[in-house]
């Protein structure tokens, strides 16, 4: 009886493992092909049959995307938008879903429904107003125009999970705490914010990749080079006629790299965030 | 205690004050953008053109082209992305070594900038030195090079598209799903074992209702993401070959800075504001009357 069993278990182990490394091995491909091709030169690259394990790797690539192209510009532009963008975002979404979670008071549900359908707003819809308002006042061409502009799209999403979060956390703290002789302004900076930062950890975290990565509106917002995000520099890379892959492929890894490591350490907080705070961990 | 009662206004006032003039401004401003025909020059000034912009989009087949496309793009990418991200979430939930670095690089595709998938993709694609065309011919899959951004045919670069679109969303709902498969209780499945259940009426019986909340906020979720989606598909094909992969928001783009015909643009635009919200509301009606309230 017992041999069975154990034969049983070892056989779909094995199975699991066999599985686990075949789905890994298609579904990571792109990001090794990725590595691959910035660590090559472009006769590799180039070569048919194409080596799908490399001969020799170079860091070339690396150096002359960094000094043919200002890519660090682009590297410090992105930071500068994506953590304003974030700062700002979780301030104000902190503040406004904690009102609408614990408060009760007129057009708080509306409030609520319009936030949320915000959300769902195609950006191709502000794209046209954007560019000729911020052309009026001046905020074209400025990273701080773009981060303002980052920062009312991710409020929407930023208070929806915000919300999710502070709904969890039991009103007895609060409550216990009031007692104790707290007031409002106490009881939400000493009592509910650290209680709550897995929840701003998350929105965070959300706000600054969106920021990080995106493209249409840097694209539009931003007229001259020097401002450029990292988005809009590595496309840019990719001329009409010619693509020098290596290199492209190296810029990318630079500019993928922060928000990847970001990412990956801080990745126990996206399930959380994703699902409002009703899981944990 | 009771005196502060501005208490909560002004903690909401930021937010509301953002998204007024950020959101609710620029609204107002493109709808009343979609019934003009905006000019640039002196010579051709903004005109008050009533709905024209409307009947013209309407009997545009360019755009109703546009709606299939989008259609399309949005079902295949939503059920994509929400198969594959089942399947490894029911991977990961077993138990193997190295489980959870096995998530983390199933996580990379999510965490990559848009920008980079699509340079990555686009680079798989190419049509004489694309790796994709050779793996796929060394296993048989297909005859002779695809071209899988340019080929006129327009099925194949939308399925391009999906592919790289599947691939850049699936580690959500493998997240989410995974955190809902940990929800469901084992003693179910216990309950199951000792009834005598298969694996695929454990599947049937206990995982998928187990799974039904999160699968309406992830379904939900994906189909206002794919139907919002621009960056990817604009990089890799903007939209063509010959409009194949043309979605709503990417024609509104175009219009809007490759046309200039702004004043269309965003009669475009509020289309597809109606439609996304119309989306919303009825999915979520639907989804109360299936039971759960995910909210």
């Amino acid at each position: 009886m017992k041999r069975i069993i154990l034969d049983k278990r070892l056989q779909s182990s094995i199975a699991t493992y066999i599985l686990a490394i075949i789905t890994l091995i298609i579904l990571f491909f792109p990001v090794y092909w990725m590595i691959l091709t910035s660590l090559q030169n472009k006769s590799m690259t180039y070569a048919y049959p194409p080596r799908l394990i490399p001969l020799s790797l170079r860091f070339s690539n690396y150096i002359s995307a960094l000094t043919g192209k200002p890519i660090i510009r682009w590297l410090s532009n992105t930071l500068i938008v994506s953590i304003s963008t974030t700062m700002l975002c979780v301030l104000v979404s902190a503040f406004a879903a904690y009102s609408i979670s614990r408060f009760r008071y007129r057009g708080r549900l509306i409030l609520g429904m319009f936030i949320l359908a915000s959300q769902m707003f195609p950006a191709t819809l502000f794209i046209v107003p954007y560019y000729t308002a911020m052309q009026k006042i001046g905020l074209i061409n400025t990273l701080y125009g773009l981060a303002m502009t980052y920062t009312s799209f991710s409020i929407p999403l930023c208070v929806w999970m915000m919300k999710g979060f502070f709904d969890s956390i039991p009103r007895e703290i609060e409550d216990a705490a009031e007692i104790d002789g707290c007031d409002k302004v106490q009881v939400l900076f000493h009592i509910v914010l650290p209680v709550s930062l897995a929840g701003i950890v998350a929105t965070a975290l959300f706000a600054f990749i969106t920021a990080w990565q995106e493209f249409m509106f840097a694209r539009t917002l931003i007229t001259t080079m020097d401002k450029w995000t990292g988005s809009v520099g590595v496309a840019s890379l990719r001329g009409e006629y010619e693509a020098y892959w290596n290199d492209i492929m190296a810029a990318a890894v630079v500019f993928a790299l922060p928000v990847v490591i970001v990412v990956m350490s801080l990745e126990r907080y996206l399930v959380s965030g994703l699902t409002g705070g009703a899981v944990k961990g | 205690m009771k005196k502060q009662k501005w208490f909560p206004y002004a903690l909401v006032l930021p937010a509301v004050l953002i998204v007024a003039l950020f959101i609710v401004f620029p609204i107002i401003q493109a709808v009343s953008m979609s019934f003009h025909s905006i000019g640039f020059t002196a010579s051709r000034q903004n005109q008050y053109v009533g709905l024209s912009n409307y009947h013209n989009m309407l009997i545009n087949p360019s755009f109703r082209r546009a709606l299939r496309v989008t259609l399309t793009y949005t079902v295949g990418s939503v059920l994509g992305a929400y198969l594959i991200g089942l399947a490894t979430a029911l991977l990961m939930n077993m138990r193997f070594r190295g489980r959870h670095f096995a998530r983390m690089c199933l996580l990379l595709p999510w965490a990559l900038p848009q920008v980079v998938v699509a340079m990555i993709w686009m680079l798989m694609y190419d049509y004489q030195y694309g790796i994709v065309n050779y793996l796929f011919m060394k296993f048989g899959l297909i005859e002779q090079n695809v071209n899988w951004l340019g080929d006129p045919s327009g099925i194949i670069p939308m399925i391009a598209v999906l592919l790289t679109s599947i691939w850049n969303q699936f580690p959500v709902a493998m997240l989410m799903l995974l955190a809902g498969l940990l929800m469901i209780p084992s003693e179910l499945y216990e309950a199951a074992d000792i009834d005598g259940a298969g694996v695929f009426q454990r599947f049937r019986y206990i995982t998928l209702p187990g799974l039904r909340s999160v699968t309406n906020v992830l379904i939900l979720l994906f189909t206002i993401w794919a139907f919002k989606r621009f960056d990817l598909i604009y990089l890799m094909t903007q939209g063509g070959p010959l409009q194949a992969t043309e979605t709503l928001i990417v024609q509104t783009y175009q219009q809007a800075f490759q046309f200039w015909n702004m004043g269309y643009a965003a009669t475009l635009g509020m289309f597809s504001l109606v439609l996304s919200l119309l989306f919303s509301a009825i999915y979520l009606q639907v989804v109360k009357f299936g039971g759960e309230s995910m909210l």
